[in-house]
């Protein structure tokens, strides 16, 4: 079924919009909650939790890319899982080495105005993957915003494992060079 | 800036970059069997949405329409004592659709007041006058463009009507069996005879059509949100109509849909019936 066509289900208050939504994304949603998440149980509920908030967002959301739109909703609920700390005790996932390696990028001093600069931030953000090549820009998303694995990465792109590190870190120095250059504390 | 702050905001990715990034060859980590018990929990979500709205933190992107956060369910407007629901078909355009005129004002949920506009000849619908904002559409970049709210007239369908596929045959009018209402002050069908046909038939029937129903032909699309009239039309679209002497009280209307579970290899087209049943015209 075409994502216009679920996104009216949601519109008409359709229940079956959710089963349907489940079917043909609940594979995805499970992905990127199980890479942060790292346990089954957990990203069952976060991804079931997905459910209720599309339910909920849509109306009046009418989104324009469905499945990005689903993935950001799942991955907030997964990081907020994960602060909560459940995750953590059924043993983290992906998440924990992705953290790692942003931390060679950040003081690790909490930044109370962070969210204040968060539109910025974004601005910045995004500006700089668009300059990125496609398979760059690529595999950098797939790391830091759905928590693949590198092997996964790899695997994907076609590329060893190695080479994929060697990707991300120059992407996280050349990245925190940026962002430096415009002013953002890191 | 904490590494927790980085990853928390490195979720502001852009949405088509996110798409770039790949929705498919992710690997499974869950079977779609999980999900069977949505259908039930469904029904619960009006009690459960509530619950949620407390208990989880806000992570809805972009709203589209001004905030309405105390709204349960669709925007909607009450004109002359009927609730009409935002149509779910997107029904919007700059510029006041044509046959319609002002018929007054009425208060909105997170809207504030807004003027209503009105045509005799289609009683189902109001057009209302409020801002609207889409998240635009990715161009051929791959560059999201998203659009500023602007003031739109917005279809708002009957609460009677919103929602119903019905087909015409005939001079009478037949109901989808599935979005049928037996219940509440306003039903399309009694319990009765709505329990009888499902019984007799299912909601909808995959493969070929029982005996004794033959095809009529193609039915005319009467647009969505509207109720159909005439010989043979219908508010889903063009298609074939299938209906048997024996019993006019159920016609079928040709359907298909897909499915695609962790134990298929892709997606599956099945094809098959809609059951329609009989009903009164649901404004009468």
């Amino acid at each position: 079924m075409e994502d216009t066509e679920i996104i009216e289900m949601y519109w008409a208050r359709d229940e079956r919009a959710i089963p349907v939504t489940a079917e043909k994304y609940g594979s995805y949603c499970a992905a990127i909650a199980g890479n942060i998440l790292g346990s089954r149980e957990d990203a069952e509920e976060c991804v079931n939790d997905t459910w209720l908030q599309v339910w909920k967002a849509i109306p009046p959301h009418r989104p324009g890319g469905f499945a990005a739109f689903l993935g950001k909703i799942t991955r907030n609920l997964a990081i907020n899982r994960y602060k909560r700390g459940s995750a953590e005790k059924r043993g983290g996932g992906e998440i924990s080495a992705v953290l790692e390696e942003l931390s060679e990028m950040v003081s690790g001093k909490e930044n109370t105005e962070a969210e204040l600069m968060r539109k910025e931030f974004a601005e910045a953000l995004n500006a700089f993957l668009k300059e990125l090549p496609e398979e760059k820009r690529n595999i950098f998303v797939c790391r830091y915003w759905y928590s693949d694995s590198v092997t996964e990465i790899a695997e994907r792109y076609g590329r060893r494992e190695g080479t994929v590190s060697m990707i991300l870190s120059r992407l996280r120095i050349k990245l925190r060079k940026y962002l430096l250059e415009r002013g953002f504390e890191l | 800036m904490t590494a927790e702050q980085l990853y928390d905001m490195l979720g502001d990715i852009e949405e088509n970059h996110i798409a770039l990034a790949g929705t498919t060859n992710r690997k499974k980590k869950i079977g779609t069997a999980a999900w069977v018990r949505w259908g039930a929990v469904a029904a619960c979500l009006c009690i459960v949405i509530v619950l949620v709205v407390i208990l989880v933190p806000e992570t809805t992107p972009d709203t589209v329409l001004p905030s309405n956060d105390t709204q349960e369910g669709p925007p909607h407007i009450i004109v002359e004592g009927h609730t009409f629901y935002i149509s779910p078909h997107m029904a919007v355009s700059r510029e006041i659709p044509e046959g319609f005129v002002f018929a007054g004002e009425a208060e909105m949920v997170g809207m504030g007041v807004c003027s209503y506009y009105r045509n005799p000849e289609i009683p189902e619908w109001v057009y209302v006058l409020h801002e609207v904002a889409t998240d635009g559409a990715v161009d051929t970049t791959g560059t999201l463009n998203r659009t500023e709210p602007q003031d739109s007239y917005v279809r708002y369908v009957d609460e009677r009507v919103r929602g119903k596929y019905m087909v015409s045959y005939n001079g009478e009018l037949y109901i989808e069996l599935w979005n049928a209402v037996y219940y509440g002050e306003n039903p399309d069908v009694s319990r009765e005879f709505y329990d009888s046909v499902k019984r007799a038939f299912g909601v909808r029937i995959e493969g070929a059509a029982p005996e004794g129903f033959v095809s009529v032909g193609m039915m005319e699309f009467s647009g969505y949100d509207r109720i159909p009239e005439g010989i043979l039309s219908g508010n889903k679209g063009k298609l074939e109509v299938l209906v048997s002497p024996e019993d006019p009280d159920v016609i079928l209307v040709e359907t298909r849909w897909h499915t695609a579970t962790a134990n298929e290899n892709g997606e599956t087209e099945h094809r098959g019936y809609d059951v329609y049943v009989r009903c009164e015209n649901p404004l009468s």
